[in-house]
């Protein structure tokens, strides 16, 4: 009875054991099946529009056919009716395209990524567990695919993050690109002919690659520095005396109370401009780089006089210069 | 529209940070957006953002 019962005991140990193995094996098993089955979620709507049919029947506006038709065409109506059929034809085709790209881009790629690194991890790590390989080699095998695991997250997170913002980058510049056209459209053919669409067509159809929105996003980002490092550098000598020659001008300055006098006193102020510093010319240009004060905008006018003096070399000379060009503007007036 | 930023550099040796800040006083009640006063080791920087620019 007791050997009867201590197989039995055995038995049934094994009969749990084998379970347990049963289950846990069915439990990665289902896992795998979930990552390697999931459906791309794209984010998109189905697309009713058989795109390819579509392509084929735009295909005459690529290979010259229409083209040739535009050329044969002596009347300057027709001739812009059909260039304009050309050019929404080709931006239709580019706009699928375009918008395949996209999908591809933001959905399957999106969804397929982090899957298909997980599903090759989780059976990497069925092949090193499931045997009966000691406890060392499966922690070892287990902390593989845990630190694989995060390595493939750390990918598609980057590219989850970049994606988004290439799109939008792209779709920024086809707007962009577009407005030539849009534009021409409304011209006559002689002012915008078939032969400029087609420039203007490409740089479209360009404005919807990773290349072109990369190069755009990079140079916002040299814009932005460039702009850091515009501010204009002054190396001073005293506060005190700039501050009371700046006080002598600025007490005759107020003597200047309408639009037109303060134009007159930036006219009367432009000859002097070329002996000032180059940091002041550059101060004057920033703030005027169109030179709007020389043509009566009196803000333009105010902006750069009030800059040109606080930032002035207040020498003796160039005082005197501010205190006779606001004479000289008080009494124009 | 954008401003456009000057940076004075004054010497702590022969400027005080009053005087300095009696620059950026100035230059603010005369049309600068703002005007502050920092310092590095041996200089007082007057940053002074005035309207206008592209």
């Amino acid at each position: 009875m007791a050997l009867r019962g201590e197989g039995t005991d055995m038995r049934t140990r094994r009969q749990r054991g084998l379970s347990r193995c049963a289950r846990m094996g069915l439990a990665i098993a289902v896992l795998a099946g979930l990552l390697a089955g999931c459906a791309p979620l794209t984010g998109y709507p189905k697309d009713p529009e058989d795109t390819d049919a579509t392509l084929t029947r735009l295909a005459p506006y690529f290979d010259g056919a229409a083209e040739a038709q535009y050329l044969a065409l002596a009347d300057p109506t027709l001739r812009a009716q059909k260039r304009n059929d050309i050019i929404l034809a080709r931006i239709h085709a580019y706009d699928i395209e375009f918008a395949d790209f996209e999908r591809r881009l933001y959905g399957d790629g999106n969804a397929t990524t982090l899957g298909g690194d997980l599903v090759g991890l989780v059976l990497a790590g069925l092949t090193a567990t499931t045997g009966n390989a000691a406890t060392k080699s499966a922690l070892g095998a287990a902390s593989a695919g845990v630190i694989g695991a995060s390595s493939a997250i750390n990918k598609d997170l980057y590219y989850q993050k970049t994606i988004p913002a290439l799109l939008a980058q792209m779709e920024a510049d086809r707007l962009k690109a577009e407005l030539p056209i849009t534009t021409g459209l409304k011209l006559l053919d002689a002012d915008y002919p078939l032969a400029q669409a087609y420039i203007d067509l490409d740089a479209y159809k360009t404005a919807g690659s990773i290349p072109a929105a990369i190069n755009a996003v990079n140079q916002s980002a040299g814009n932005a520095k460039d702009q850091a490092q515009a501010n204009i550098a002054f190396q001073r000598t005293s506060a005190q005396a700039q501050l009371v020659s700046l006080a002598s001008v600025q007490a005759r300055l107020k003597m200047l109370i309408s639009d037109a006098q303060l134009v007159a006193l930036a006219k009367a102020m432009q000859p002097y401009l070329a002996s000032r510093s180059p940091q002041l010319q550059q101060l004057v240009k920033a703030i005027d780089p169109n030179g709007l004060r020389l043509t009566g905008n009196a803000q333009k006018a105010r902006q750069v006089i009030n800059a040109w003096v606080g930032e002035d070399d207040m020498t003796p000379v160039n005082q005197q210069q501010w205190l006779d060009a606001i004479a000289s503007a008080a009494r124009g007036s | 529209m954008a401003d456009t930023t000057t940076v004075d550099t004054y010497p702590k040796a022969t400027n005080t940070k009053a005087q300095v800040q009696a620059i950026a006083d100035n230059h603010v009640a005369n049309g600068a957006k703002s005007s502050v006063v920092t310092e590095d080791a041996t200089n007082w920087i007057l940053t002074t953002v005035w309207p206008g620019g592209c």
